[in-house]
């Protein structure tokens, strides 16, 4: 009940907070945008095998990565380095018999439900004004492996972020690090293009990482671009991920707090 | 969990808290050589501390500013990882922050706060009321005990923004409070509030220790919430205890002097009044004379011999200037 709790209070919190969420909503909104229109001019003149994609294949990943950018795009790591760990805030939950690590999912898990509810309003408009172009997959069991997909993609995004955060216990510039993760969020999470486009070699590469798990595959699951094989060994890599982010977070929080002064580093 | 006499709630021994700091020469110079070679320094925040409070104690842990006095409270707490030493509170060893330990204390630090600052204060009653897992009647007894204590019914709906500070103050006792915590760390809880606040504050943590029998350590800057609350105290300084007893003690031990204040008929010059004693104030018709200890009453009947007094007192010396003298004597 507890965790229940702290949902529904965070939750009227987000809800109180429409212009901020509304705002980092834009930011997952402009991005996916800019790069689908970018290719609607550009794919008269793809090579062959680009050209697989077509304009109705670009727009779906688009599209579906607004929707993506809103849940998946877990924002936590600024509050726990700021207001947590920089502040000293985290002696509060310090205090308290709850679990740091879920009372922090329950805290971001409205954020991101309302800013997808955003992402399903922008999503339905391209539906309803461009009907058929945006292409999903419609069989039952691709479906059931996508939403499987998605939420553990949603668990992966969730640990690294809390992970990130923590790690303001051991540094002073959180910044930096949080900036390089961005940057390689953003090309390796395929925000930037579909991953499918990159070289084979670098692709290959590229699939052994987390970051593609959080929200490339999701996106490409629930546009049945996957066959059943490649959506349970994506739930593998996925299974195999957390496990090891869940041992990385044990680690973070075990030394790290070790550290914690509770006025600030 | 470890077992303590009967009776015996908190149990410190040989506490230790270094911390480490970077230190860096100014300019870009010293910028430059940090990053290539840095230097540390351990600070002894607290530094070998030894001492056990009773059930139902109020102690007042004293100290000026860096003395270790919020350190030793978070160590009790399990906020900090102590260097060494061993700390039990209820038989429990607080770093580890186990659930059943936080589930019976609780720390309020006046300069921070848990209340959810866009919701009203009743909102982080009933978070703390599944947190702490309480039972729906035991909630609503301790909420209207406190309530009515702290007289804030008005106020539990209204958002916590727009509470004023003092009533912020009282909420985040409620909130500390609802779980009913056999153990209480106030560090500076009347931080900022105005005497009339003070007050009230002060009340509220004396009647809460009478009906509830709670062990209590509070520190504070305000001498006053040591007088009227604590009959023991603790001075830390530089992370070492200097001083645990009564704190009728700690003025026969440390007071050397008795201060004897005058009201005068007519105007006597300051050097006449110096002969007696140290003359500390002089607004005629208000004199304050200090003496040593064992000749106050001498030196009382020699100005009313000498003197033309409307009224007289022999007096202890505040509490402060004595704590002050300790610090000084320890640090001279």
């Amino acid at each position: 009940m507890k965790y229940v709790k702290i949902f529904l209070l965070h939750f009227q919190e987000a809800t109180d907070e429409r212009s901020r969420m509304f705002v980092w909503f834009l930011i997952s909104l402009i991005n996916p945008l800019v790069y689908l229109l970018f290719w609607r001019g550009a794919h008269t003149s793809l090579p062959e095998t680009t050209n697989q994609w077509q304009l109705s294949g670009f727009a779906s990943y688009y599209v579906l990565l607004i929707l993506a950018g809103s849940f998946l795009r877990v924002h936590i790591e600024e509050y726990i380095a700021y207001y947590d760990i920089e502040l000293g805030y985290l002696a509060n939950s310090l205090l308290k018999p709850v679990s740091y690590f879920w009372y922090q999912f329950f805290h971001e898990l409205p954020y991101r439900l309302l800013e997808t509810s955003f992402g399903i309003l922008v999503f339905l408009l391209f539906v309803i004004n461009l009907p058929g172009l945006i292409q999903l997959t419609g069989k039952l069991e691709y479906i059931l492996l996508s939403i499987f997909i998605l939420f553990a993609g949603y668990f992966l995004s969730y640990l690294l972020k809390i992970s990130l955060g923590l790690s303001a216990l051991f540094t002073t510039d959180f910044r930096g690090l949080s900036e390089l993760l961005e940057v390689t969020l953003l090309l390796f999470g395929g925000f930037v293009l579909p991953l499918d486009l990159f070289p084979d070699t670098l692709k290959q590469f590229l699939f052994v990482l987390p970051f593609p798990y959080m929200f490339y595959f999701p996106v490409v699951a629930f546009l049945g671009r996957l066959t059943i094989e490649e959506l349970l060994k994506t739930i593998v890599i996925q299974l195999t991920w957390i496990v090891g982010f869940m041992i990385l977070y044990r680690i973070i929080w075990n030394k790290g707090i070790r550290l914690f002064t509770g006025v600030g580093r | 969990m470890l077992y303590l006499p009967i009776d015996m709630v908190i149990s410190v021994s040989h506490l230790k808290k270094y911390y480490r700091i970077h230190k860096k020469e100014p300019g870009v110079i010293g910028s430059i050589t940090s990053l290539i070679s840095r230097t540390y320094e351990n600070v002894r925040a607290v530094d070998d501390i030894s001492f056990s409070i009773d059930e139902g104690e109020l102690v007042g842990f004293i100290g000026p500013n860096g003395a270790g006095k919020t350190t030793t409270l978070k160590c009790l707490s399990g906020l900090l990882y102590p260097t060494s030493g061993k700390v039990s509170v209820l038989g429990y060893t607080p770093f580890e922050r186990k659930h059943e330990y936080l589930k019976k204390i609780s720390l309020v630090m006046g300069q921070k706060n848990q209340l959810w600052w866009d919701l009203p204060a009743i909102e982080t009653f009933l978070l703390n009321k599944e947190i702490y897992e309480i039972a729906d009647d035991q909630y609503k007894k301790t909420l209207n005990e406190l309530v009515d204590l702290l007289e804030v019914e008005s106020l539990l709906k209204v958002q916590v923004r727009k509470l004023s500070l003092g009533e912020r103050m009282k909420m985040e006792l409620i909130a500390a409070l609802i779980h009913a915590p056999q153990v209480l760390f106030l560090d500076e809880p009347t931080i900022g509030l105005d005497v009339v606040m003070q007050k009230k504050m002060r009340d509220f943590i004396k009647e809460y220790n009478t009906r509830h029998a709670s062990t209590i350590l509070l520190t504070s800057h305000y001498m006053e919430d040591v007088r009227q609350l604590a009959r023991r105290v603790i001075i830390i300084d530089h992370g070492k205890l200097l001083y645990d007893g009564k704190l009728d003690n700690l003025v026969k031990r440390y007071a050397k002097h008795k201060v004897l204040s005058i009201v005068l008929e007519t105007y006597v010059s300051p050097d006449k009044l110096s002969e007696v004693g140290e003359l500390v104030e002089y607004d005629f018709p208000h004199a304050v004379i200090r003496v040593d200890r064992g000749a106050s009453n001498m030196a009382a009947s020699q100005i009313l011999q000498k003197f033309p007094v409307d009224d007289l007192n022999i007096e202890e010396p505040d509490i402060e200037d004595i704590i002050r003298d300790v610090f000084t004597k320890k640090n001279a």
